[in-house]
């Protein structure tokens, strides 16, 4: 089953989820155990997700990135 | 509605429910309890941490001494390795930590450490396996200590799947 954001990140990059704004359901959800997968999508969706580029990773090799992900060149 | 808007609605109301019984109230993105064996609660200041990345830490606030942990990532010098890189910078006798975790259903699993001392900067790896297509959250926390000036911990944290 395809998840964005569970098990489905774009290649190249690395994901950080901030929660700290969304609404306490999806936070409640989103740290649940085994149905916190199918929050990731809703997190992506919803615009809680970042991308930032692996470190001494080639730019042509990085994947496309499907809608939602926010994405940084920051490193951090 | 729509049908995926009330699945999406269903399966939230659905963790509502079940976290309330399991007794979960709070919930955090980068951090997911327990720590491994051995490690107290995170400090406030390593919470800070968490949330800025890899924006160096002061040590005691000393400008020009500061720890940071870089992001964990894929290796691209050794395939099938994930590490994560942290530094202690300061004009003093430097040591520096890292421990790196997985997520797994259970908590955090340990997943290769280093240290180094050296002075003015010093550097240290962590390294472990990373199988083909495994998607794991990982994290990195360190702790960084210039002698004679102070301590602080850093950490940081990334998801991604290995290639």
């Amino acid at each position: 089953m395809h998840l964005e954001g569970w098990n489905s990140i774009p290649t190249g990059y690395g994901a950080s989820f901030d929660l700290t704004s969304a609404p306490v359901w999806l936070r409640v959800w989103f740290s649940t155990p085994f149905i916190d997968r199918f929050a990731y999508p809703v997190a992506v969706r919803r615009g809680y997700a970042t991308l930032s580029p692996h470190p001494g990773w080639p730019t042509t090799g990085r994947g496309s990135v499907p809608d939602g992900w926010r994405v940084t060149d920051d490193l951090g | 509605m729509p049908v995926a808007a009330r699945n999406t609605f269903l399966i939230a109301l659905l963790a509502v429910v079940l976290s309330l019984f399991l007794g979960v109230n709070s919930a955090s993105a980068a951090v997911r309890s327990p720590l491994p064996p051995g490690k107290s609660a995170p400090s406030q200041t390593t919470i800070k941490a968490k949330s800025s990345g890899v924006v160096p830490l002061l040590i005691s606030g000393v400008p020009g001494c500061y720890g940071q942990t870089d992001q964990p990532h894929p290796s691209t010098h050794v395939n099938g390795t994930v590490n994560t890189v942290a530094r202690t910078v300061c004009p003093a006798p430097d040591y520096v930590s890292v421990n790196q975790y997985r997520s797994r259903w259970y908590g955090w699993q340990g997943w290769g450490s280093g240290s180094n001392a050296a002075y003015g900067r010093a550097t240290a790896n962590a390294a472990g396996g990373c199988s083909s297509g495994d998607t794991y959250t990982y994290l990195a926390e360190s702790y960084h200590e210039a002698t004679g000036v102070g301590y602080t911990y850093t950490s940081n944290s990334r998801r991604f799947t290995c290639t």
